[in-house]
């Protein structure tokens, strides 16, 4: 496991195209919307947490398509199989490399953002609070929809239409916790059900997406 | 291949009980029997597109045929066959992104092999290469280091599609002394080729596929 771990990292790091797109994506988003909004944070304030969401949705789709796209097409997802590890582990393991790639990079951002929208720091902290509960939700449906669209070259469209509607109950959830957080604090209902959805998320995801890459063997 | 890379393999069998395999409209191959034990190689020969490859991707377990059994088994007992296997696809398989030491060392250490890795890339040639990214080299050396996974496996039954497509002189015979040190060793090899005028291996029994008129 700690092979194919470090191997997922390894190669996420190595052909950033995937993650580096929405990471960048995703501070792009936040400052263009900041400059059309008129830049002040009176005005900026209420609305940076479903901005920052947005962007974060947005963005993670963009990798999605090709999270196992390589290793499908070049034949390395057929030789781990044969080598004897199991879809459950190798789904796992890319699961774990995808929230560090793909979440990590945006917990170090939203800070420096937030500045820009003049954030106070509960809010910050709710937000970065929402972005680590609900992040494993996305990835699992990430990886689940990456998987569908593996052998797909131009995906981009369907992976939209697969993980978009799995996606909305974590986007209320996250913005409904942030907006409790001030009154009900740290563990809101919202964010007790955002949890929910990442541990369902996960229960759900790994199974089904070793499933789905196992069927492309015929 | 050194004998020190030579690992001693137990009896075993793969056998195929009346395969059919159908495509589309086409029957690739209908009622297809055969045994390879320990020490045997069986030469598939064929032209392109008439089911070499769909044989080899059943062999190895990696597809269902429509029809028939196929068995897997070591010293009597039916075995799962990633257990037996090592496949060498058209397709071979390597990180773009991986030096030649990275993806020796991934494979020795997801197969638990401990012997030192540069064993085996010198015994395939590689050893200039070492920290060459696998996309950047040639396609037959993509072809050795693939083979190279097949040596580090220690697995008995080696199931080769177009072994010697894109090897140079010295990595044909690389090959043939591969294959001979792996079957004196008690492996067996399972290989395709569209190639019908250079034999593989000296004691190859041969499988023609022709198509049904």
């Amino acid at each position: 496991m700690n092979t194919l771990l470090w191997r997922d990292l390894r190669l996420a790091l190595r052909n950033p195209r995937g993650w580096v797109m929405s990471v960048i994506f995703f501070v792009l988003f936040l400052s263009v919307m900041a400059i059309a909004l008129g830049g002040n944070t009176t005005k900026l304030r209420p609305l940076a947490p479903p901005l920052i969401w947005m962007a974060l949705l947005f963005g993670q789709l963009l990798t999605f398509p090709t999270i196992f796209q390589r290793d499908i097409v070049d034949g390395t997802y057929e030789q781990l199989h044969l080598s004897g590890i199991s879809g459950l582990s190798i789904t796992t393991s890319k699961m774990i490399s995808c929230f560090v790639v793909s979440i990590c990079p945006l917990l170090l951002a939203i800070p420096a953002l937030g500045i820009g929208y003049g954030l106070d720091k509960t809010t910050l902290a709710a937000i970065l609070l929402s972005v680590i509960l609900g992040g494993p939700a996305i990835i699992a449906y990430g990886i689940f929809s990456g998987s569908i669209v593996a052998k797909e070259g131009n995906a981009g469209f369907l992976v939209i239409l697969i993980a978009l509607p799995f996606l909305v109950p974590v986007l209320i959830f996250a913005l409904g916790g942030i907006a409790s957080y001030r009154e009900n604090g740290l563990w809101n209902l919202e964010f007790q059900a955002l949890s929910g959805i990442s541990l369902i998320a996960i229960a759900a995801a790994i199974p089904a997406t070793a499933a789905t890459l196992s069927s492309y063997q015929d | 291949m050194p004998t020190h890379l030579t690992h001693q393999h137990h009896t075993h069998k793969l056998t195929f009980d009346q395969v059919s395999c159908i495509k589309g409209d086409a029957i690739l191959f209908d009622k297809l029997s055969f045994e390879l034990h320990s020490g045997q190689i069986l030469w598939i020969q064929g032209d392109n597109g008439i089911g070499k490859t769909s044989i080899l991707r059943i062999a190895a377990g990696l597809s269902q045929p429509n029809e028939g059994n196929i068995a897997w088994q070591e010293e009597e007992a039916q075995v799962n066959p990633r257990h037996l296997i090592a496949y060498q696809g058209h397709n071979n398989g390597l990180h773009h992104d991986f030096t030649v030491k990275e993806e020796a060392a991934l494979w020795a250490e997801l197969y638990d092999n401990a012997v030192p890795i540069e064993n085996y890339i010198q015994a395939v040639g590689l050893q200039e290469k070492t920290a060459v990214k696998t996309a950047a080299l040639s396609a037959g050396q993509k072809r050795r280091l693939a083979l190279l996974r097949l040596m580090i496996s220690e697995r008995p039954l080696w199931i080769m599609d177009e072994p010697k497509a894109s090897m140079d002189q010295s990595g044909q015979s690389l090959i043939t002394s591969l294959m001979d040190s792996h079957l004196a060793a008690g492996g067996s090899i399972l290989a395709a080729t569209h190639d019908q005028t250079t034999p593989l291996g000296r004691h190859a029994r041969r499988l023609t596929l022709e198509t049904i008129q």
